[in-house]
């Protein structure tokens, strides 16, 4: 079994970077790559996919006590699709331009495995403030790499940014002709950031950049380490 | 059959936790839908000063707020031939049938690329804007690779078909213009 830090700090670290669920896990994969194509969506996704991590941790952590271990998986993905029941009503009822546009994939939020990895590694094993937490921070990590990429592709493939943005805040536009707001930097995008193979390059460069980064902080560490018994051994 | 008790238990309280919600927010629901679909119909025809008529389920008539008069009218029209199935429209058209705006109502073309038919998405639909439903104008209604003046988008033929074919589907059902004569409207 994966060893699992039970302080807020190392939470909030491993959540966000050291074990990210979308770029260390490599979990999620699917809505992540399918609605980045604009910042405003993924930002509303990555919200809805939060709620649903907190929500379902939260619960399982719950019952984890009347959780039997043979028929764990079956009600791990029964609480999950409740949530994601409970958020996709809650969307339809305030938030219905983002549910139109992202719809098919608030649903496919209980196919996302970032859930049922936290619920089963985590959430099961750990009391309901940790496994919120621990929710919580999953969820950030999510959203985090969720909203990067889909700025990138809606910058490089429209040359806008938050251009859906009336998704998220409705925009009082009397004439109700939804045109598109947000900021344009520039007009004609590069096509295949928007299209499937634009996404995989993406997230291909996030997880290429978080290695080098990590691998950098390691070399500096080790630098520091020798320098350090280079001086114990002049003394 | 014990191990099952709890599940089948939770599966009853997550069940009613549902469906109350749903009876919860049934009614906002509703008011969204409703609100979304009048200013997606007021978005269709672009004018200002009009008030929408509702003739029946698939027909609004485009009012003038001044004097009543009929400015034109707005239809739904559908086609199954989209790259995943049905898609829905509304096409706004004038008393001559030039038409005055097409908006998708519901579709699940691949995001990314066939959902460019969204205007939220991509204005590639304003193209059908200004062009005639005249049965001896259809040919404009074309894609360019077929004689046509709309640009296919790029990676999504299918959907660009069949939004062609939806917007000509339109036109059919009614071959005569419907005339310009005020009907007698509630005002």
């Amino acid at each position: 079994m994966e060893r699992v830090s039970t302080n807020y700090k190392q939470l909030a670290a491993e959540g966000l970077w050291h074990r990210n669920p979308a770029i260390v896990g490599m979990l999620g994969i699917c809505p992540l790559l399918a609605v980045s194509t604009d910042l405003a969506t993924s930002i509303g996704l990555g919200i809805a996919t939060l709620f649903v991590l907190i929500l379902s941790n939260g619960v399982i952590s719950l019952i984890r006590h009347q959780i039997d271990s043979n028929t764990r998986i079956p009600v791990q993905i029964m609480v999950i699709a409740t949530a994601v029941t409970v958020v996709d009503l809650v969307l339809q009822a305030w938030y219905f331009e983002l549910h139109q546009k992202a719809g098919l994939f608030i649903a496919l939020i209980v196919t996302n495995c970032v859930l049922l990895a936290r619920a089963e590694v985590f959430a099961r094993h750990q009391p309901v403030h940790l496994a919120m937490y621990d929710g919580l921070m999953s969820g950030l990590g999510f959203l985090l790499v969720l909203t990067t990429i889909g700025g990138f592709r809606e910058l490089l493939g429209q040359g806008t940014l938050m251009s859906g943005i009336s998704v998220l805040w409705s925009i009082n536009d009397t004439t109700g002709n939804n045109t598109p707001a947000g900021l344009r930097l520039f007009d004609q995008g590069f096509l295949l950031m928007l299209m499937p193979p634009g996404a995989f390059l993406c997230m291909g460069f996030i997880v290429a950049g978080k290695n080098f980064i990590d691998r950098h902080i390691r070399q500096g560490e080790r630098q520091v380490l020798t320098a350090r018994i280079n001086v114990r051994q002049l003394n | 059959m014990k191990p099952l008790f709890r599940p089948v238990l939770l599966a009853m309280v997550c069940g009613l936790t549902l469906g109350y919600l749903f009876y919860m927010l049934a009614p906002h629901i509703h008011e969204s839908r409703e609100a979304y679909e009048t200013a997606q119909l007021h978005a269709v025809h672009g004018l200002t000063h009009v008030y929408l008529e509702k003739q029946n389920d698939s027909t609004y008539l485009i009012r003038s707020m001044t004097d009543d008069k009929l400015l034109g009218q707005i239809r739904t029209a559908e086609t199954a031939t989209g790259y995943n199935g049905r898609i829905s429209a509304w096409v706004g058209v004038d008393n001559d049938k030039k038409i005055l705006g097409v908006r998708v109502r519901e579709h699940r073309e691949t995001p990314g690329l066939g959902d460019k038919i969204d205007r939220q998405v991509s204005n590639w639909i304003d193209q059908f804007k200004g062009l005639s439903l005249k049965k001896s104008d259809e040919s404009d209604l074309l894609l360019r690779r077929n004689g046509g003046r709309i640009d296919q988008i790029t990676g999504a033929t299918i959907t660009s078909r069949a939004m062609v074919r939806l917007v000509i589907n339109s036109n059919a059902g009614s071959n005569e213009p419907s005339g310009g004569l005020p009907r007698n409207g509630k005002g």
